[in-house]
C-alpha cells in the first residue's frame, strides 16, 4: 500500500487503470434527469459523475440591473461526500472559481440575446470527484442547456488533458491529475471549432502545448459524437410520434 | 420530420430561397439549428420546433397561469415563460372598474397563488407579454388541480376547454403546458365520482406526456 | 411555477380528495409512491444509497473517519448527521437559502438515531464504532444531498441514511501494542486505498486491503421515519409537495421494526388534539410495516447482489 506512492503511473503503455494513454473513461451522458428543472443532464466519467439542472431562463431580480441581453449565472457545488477528504457545507473558494471558469466555457456558446432581460441558472452538482470534473461539468452543462431548449450556437464539450512521466494522458483521474507535471483543460464548440475556456497549468513548451490541444481537440470531437446521439435520439423519438400523430388524424379526417 | 439538434447543419447552402425562421442561425453559407427539435418546412420558411424548454408565448394562445403578484395597475402572472406575463386591470373587464373606483380591491378579485386562465395579447420584442381575460372573476379557476407538462406537447387549436356537464367536470390544455382539471363552473359540491374521473384524467396527461405524445384536447375528449 | 404558491380552490380540491380517500394521483391516504433505493452510488464514500420516493430524490453519502468521542460516552463512537439542500434541487436554495431546511432535516435524522446515554440504544450500536476507549473511534459522516424535492422529504431521508449506513464497510482496525510500554498504541487498519490519506497523519498506521474483513453496521434496528399529516380532518402519509402546502399539521414518528416509536416530532402551525395525534401514530406504525418491508426487499437484493459479484 505505501509503495503506490512510488509506483510508476504507467506500465507497458497502459494506466494504472488499464487505460491506454488517449483513452476515456467509461462516459454515460444522459439528459432529463430533474423534473422540476428546464432542462438538466447527468454525466459519469466512471469515478467522477455531475448532474447539471438548468432553471430558466427567468426574469431576471431587479438588483441584477437591466440588461437587454440575457445573462446565465453559474453555481458549482462539490457535494460532502465527492472527495477523499469530507468536504465542507457552504461554497469553497475553489468551488468560486470552478463557477467562474465554467460561466466562460457556457457563455460563448450560449445566444444570450435569445432571452433579452432574463437569467437562466446552471446549477452544477458533482457527486463524485474522480478527475478532470472542469471538464465533465462542461460539457455535462451544455447538455443540459441544450436539454432546456435554450438556443445555443452549438454544443460545447471539454476534456482534459495531462502530462505525466513524459506522456500524453487524456481524461485523467484525480491520481494521474495529483503527480503530473502539467495540465489543461480544454472547452470547445466542436461544430464551428472555436474555444470557449482554455486553462492550462504548469510549465508546456510550445510544441508540447499544440500536441496536447491537438489531443484535447480530437477528445472533445469524440465526447460531441456521443453528446449529439444522446440529444438526436430524443429528437428523432418525437419525429417518429409527431409522424404517427399526424397519420392517425390524417386517417380520422 | 427531421430530428436535430444545437449546432447541426439543416441547410449547407443557405444564401437564397431559404429563410431563416426561429431555432436556426447562419454559420458562413450554412444555416444551422440553435436549439433541439424538428426541422419544420414552411414554402421558403425553415425552422425548429423545440422539443422542450419554457413556453414562447404568442399572441391568441390561450393559457393557464398563476398570480405571483398583485401591483397597483395590474397581476403579474407566472405562465411559465422566460419573463412573467401583466395582467392589467383595465383588460380585466367590469369587475375591475369598480376596484378602480376604490370599491373593491384588485386583491379580492385575483390574489396571490390564484390561478387564472387567460389569452395572451400581445408579446413585445424586448419580452414582454401582456394578457388578456374577458372577465377577471370569471378567468379565475374554481377547485382543481394543475398538471404540468412540456409545453411542446400542447399546440395551439380551435378547442382549449373540454367540459363533462354531467360529471361536473372541466379541464383546460393551456398551450404553456399547464393543464387544469376540475370542477365545473356551478357545480356547488364535490363528489367521488367527479374526484375519481379528474385524478384518472390526470394521470392519463402525465402518462401521455412521459411518454412525449401530444396533448390534443379535441381527442382527450373520446379517451375520458 | 417552481413558486411555492397554491390557491384556495386548489386546496378545496386536494382537502375533497382527502375526504373521499381519492387523492390526485390516485393514491388512497395510506398509501406511498413508488419507492426505489439504489446502494454504492458513490464508490469514494464508505457507504451511499440513492433513493427515489416519487419525485423525491435524495442521495446520503456516509464517510467514515477517526476521531475521538464524545467526553460523555468515550466507549462509544459518533455519527455526525448534515444535510444539503442543492440549489439543483430548487433554485430557492441559493447561497444560504437552504439552511433552515437542512438544519431542521439534519436534526430530525439526529433525533430518530438517538443513541441514549449509554449509547446502545436508537438502532446503531455506537459501542461497535470505538477503537480504544476515550481516546479513538470512528466517526460516520452521514451527509444528504438533496435532488429533487417531490414532498415528503423526511421519510426518504431517513430511508436513505438507514440504506447508506447498510451498504457502509467499516474497516477493521487491530489495536498493536507499542514496544514501549508508555507508548500511545499504534493501530493498523484495513488497506483499503480510500484509507491511505490516514497515512499522511498517522505514520504508525498499518492498513490491510481485505474487504472481508470490513465490518458491516448492524442497521436492524435503525427506525425510519414516517410524516403524518392532518388535511381536513384525515390523517394522510407521504405527501407531494402541492399536498404539504394544504396540511394544517403533521407529526414525525420514527418507527422501528418492530413496530416500536422511537422518536416523534410534531410540525406546522396549527394545534391537534390528543387523540387525534394517537390516532395519527398508529397511522405512522402502519405505514412503517410497509415501508420496513420494502427497504428490507431491496437491501437484501442488493447486498446479495453484492457478495456475489466480491
Amino acid at each position: 500500500m505505501a509503495g503506490l506512492e512510488q509506483q510508476p503511473l504507467l506500465t507497458d503503455g497502459h494506466r494504472r487503470d488499464g487505460r491506454a494513454y488517449e483513452e476515456f473513461r467509461n462516459v454515460f451522458l444522459n439528459t432529463g434527469v430533474i423534473s422540476q428543472a428546464s432542462g438538466s443532464a447527468y454525466a459519469e466519467f466512471n469515478n467522477t459523475k455531475v448532474m447539471v439542472g438548468v432553471y430558466g431562463p427567468r426574469q431576471s431580480e431587479r438588483k441584477v440591473g437591466y440588461s437587454e441581453q440575457g445573462r446565465i449565472s453559474v453555481d458549482v457545488k462539490l457535494a460532502t461526500f465527492a472527495t477523499r477528504q469530507r468536504g465542507v457545507f457552504g461554497q469553497t473558494p475553489e468551488e468560486r472559481e470552478l463557477s467562474a471558469l465554467l460561466a466562460t466555457a457556457l457563455e460563448a456558446a450560449t445566444n444570450l440575446a435569445s432571452f433579452p432581460k432574463a437569467t437562466a441558472d446552471v446549477y452544477v452538482l458533482v457527486l463524485e470527484a474522480g478527475g478532470a470534473e472542469l471538464a465533465v461539468a462542461a460539457t455535462a452543462a451544455a447538455l443540459a442547456l441544450a436539454d432546456a431548449g435554450i438556443e445555443m450556437f452549438d454544443l460545447v464539450t471539454a476534456c482534459s488533458v495531462s502530462r505525466a512521466e513524459g506522456a500524453l494522458l487524456l481524461d485523467p483521474t484525480t491520481d494521474e491529475a495529483a503527480r503530473e507535471e502539467a495540465g489543461l483543460t480544454l472547452a470547445l464548440m466542436p461544430a464551428c471549432s472555436e474555444v470557449t475556456q482554455l486553462v492550462s497549468r504548469g510549465p508546456w513548451s510550445s510544441s508540447q502545448l499544440r500536441e496536447a490541444l491537438e489531443l484535447a481537440m480530437g477528445g472533445c470531437a469524440q465526447l460531441d459524437a456521443l453528446a449529439r446521439q444522446v440529444l438526436k435520439t430524443a429528437a428523432a423519438e418525437a419525429a417518429t410520434r409527431r409522424q404517427q400523430e399526424a397519420q392517425r388524424q390524417a386517417q380520422q379526417a | 420530420m427531421r430530428g436535430v439538434c444545437v449546432g447541426d447543419v439543416i441547410e449547407p447552402q443557405a444564401l437564397d430561397g431559404v429563410l431563416r425562421g426561429h431555432g436556426t442561425l447562419l454559420r458562413g453559407n450554412s444555416l444551422v439549428a440553435s436549439r433541439c427539435g424538428l426541422v419544420q418546412r414552411w414554402n421558403q420558411l425553415v425552422l425548429v420546433d423545440p422539443l422542450a424548454g419554457g413556453y414562447v408565448a404568442a399572441v391568441g394562445h390561450v393559457v393557464v397561469g398563476r398570480i405571483v403578484q398583485v401591483e397597483p395597475t395590474r397581476w403579474l402572472v407566472d405562465i411559465r415563460s422566460k419573463t412573467l406575463a401583466a395582467l392589467p386591470l383595465s383588460t380585466a373587464g367590469g369587475a375591475m372598474h369598480k376596484a378602480a373606483e376604490g370599491a373593491q380591491s384588485s386583491r379580492s378579485v385575483l390574489a396571490e397563488g390564484d390561478l387564472i386562465t387567460a389569452e395572451v395579447q400581445a408579446v413585445r420584442a424586448d419580452g414582454h407579454i401582456q394578457l388578456h381575460v374577458r372577465d377577471a372573476v370569471a378567468s379565475k379557476l374554481p377547485p382543481g388541480m394543475l398538471v404540468e407538462v412540456p409545453a411542446a406537447l400542447v399546440r395551439p387549436a380551435r378547442k382549449h376547454v373540454l367540459h363533462w356537464r354531467e360529471a361536473g367536470l372541466r379541464a383546460v390544455f393551456g398551450c404553456n403546458g399547464a393543464v387544469w382539471i376540475g370542477q365545473e363552473g356551478g357545480f356547488s359540491s364535490l363528489g367521488a365520482e367527479q374526484l375519481r374521473a379528474a385524478s384518472e384524467l390526470a394521470n392519463m396527461v402525465q402518462a401521455m406526456a412521459s411518454r412525449g405524445e401530444m396533448l390534443v384536447p379535441a381527442r382527450m375528449h373520446m379517451n375520458v | 411555477m417552481a413558486s411555492p404558491l397554491i390557491s384556495a380552490a386548489e386546496v378545496q380540491w386536494i382537502t375533497a380528495g382527502v375526504s373521499f380517500n381519492i387523492r390526485n394521483d390516485g393514491r388512497q391516504r395510506e398509501d406511498f409512491r413508488a419507492l426505489s433505493v439504489q446502494l454504492g452510488v458513490i464508490t469514494q464514500a464508505t457507504g451511499s444509497a440513492r433513493v427515489q420516493l416519487g419525485e423525491t430524490d435524495v442521495i446520503v453519502g456516509v464517510k467514515a473517519e477517526i476521531g475521538s468521542p464524545d467526553p460523555d460516552r468515550p466507549d462509544c463512537g459518533r455519527l455526525v448527521f448534515g444535510v444539503e439542500c442543492s440549489p439543483v434541487a430548487s433554485p430557492a436554495f441559493r447561497g444560504r437559502g437552504g439552511d433552515e431546511l437542512s438544519g431542521e432535516l439534519a436534526r430530525a435524522l439526529e433525533r430518530s438515531f438517538y443513541p441514549g446515554p449509554s449509547g446502545r440504544a436508537g438502532g446503531v450500536d455506537l459501542s461497535t464504532l470505538s477503537i480504544v476507549s476515550g481516546k479513538t473511534c470512528w466517526v460516520l459522516y452521514v451527509d444528504a444531498l438533496l435532488l429533487n424535492i417531490g414532498g415528503n422529504l423526511h421519510d426518504a431521508l431517513s430511508v436513505a441514511a438507514k440504506a447508506a449506513l447498510a451498504d457502509a464497510k467499516i474497516p477493521k482496525v487491530e489495536v498493536v501494542q507499542g514496544e514501549d510500554p508508555t507508548d500511545e498504541p499504534g493501530y493498523e487498519v484495513d488497506d483499503d486505498p480510500q484509507w491511505f490519506s490516514l497515512y499522511l497523519y498517522e505514520p504508525d498506521y498499518e492498513v490491510d486491503d481485505d474487504p472481508q474483513q470490513a465490518q458491516r453496521l448492524d442497521v436492524s434496528r435503525v427506525p425510519l421515519c414516517v410524516t403524518v399529516s392532518q388535511i381536513g380532518a384525515h390523517s394522510v402519509v407521504d405527501l407531494t409537495a402541492q399536498e404539504e402546502l394544504c396540511s394544517s399539521a403533521s407529526v414525525q414518528v420514527a418507527v422501528d421494526e418492530s413496530g416500536v416509536v422511537c422518536g416523534l416530532t410534531k410540525r406546522r402551525q396549527k394545534g391537534v388534539d390528543p387523540s387525534v395525534a394517537l390516532e395519527m401514530v398508529e397511522v405512522a406504525q402502519r405505514s412503517a410495516a410497509k415501508l420496513h418491508a420494502a427497504l428490507a426487499e431491496s437491501l437484501g437484493g442488493q447486498q446479495a447482489q453484492q457478495m456475489s459479484v466480491g
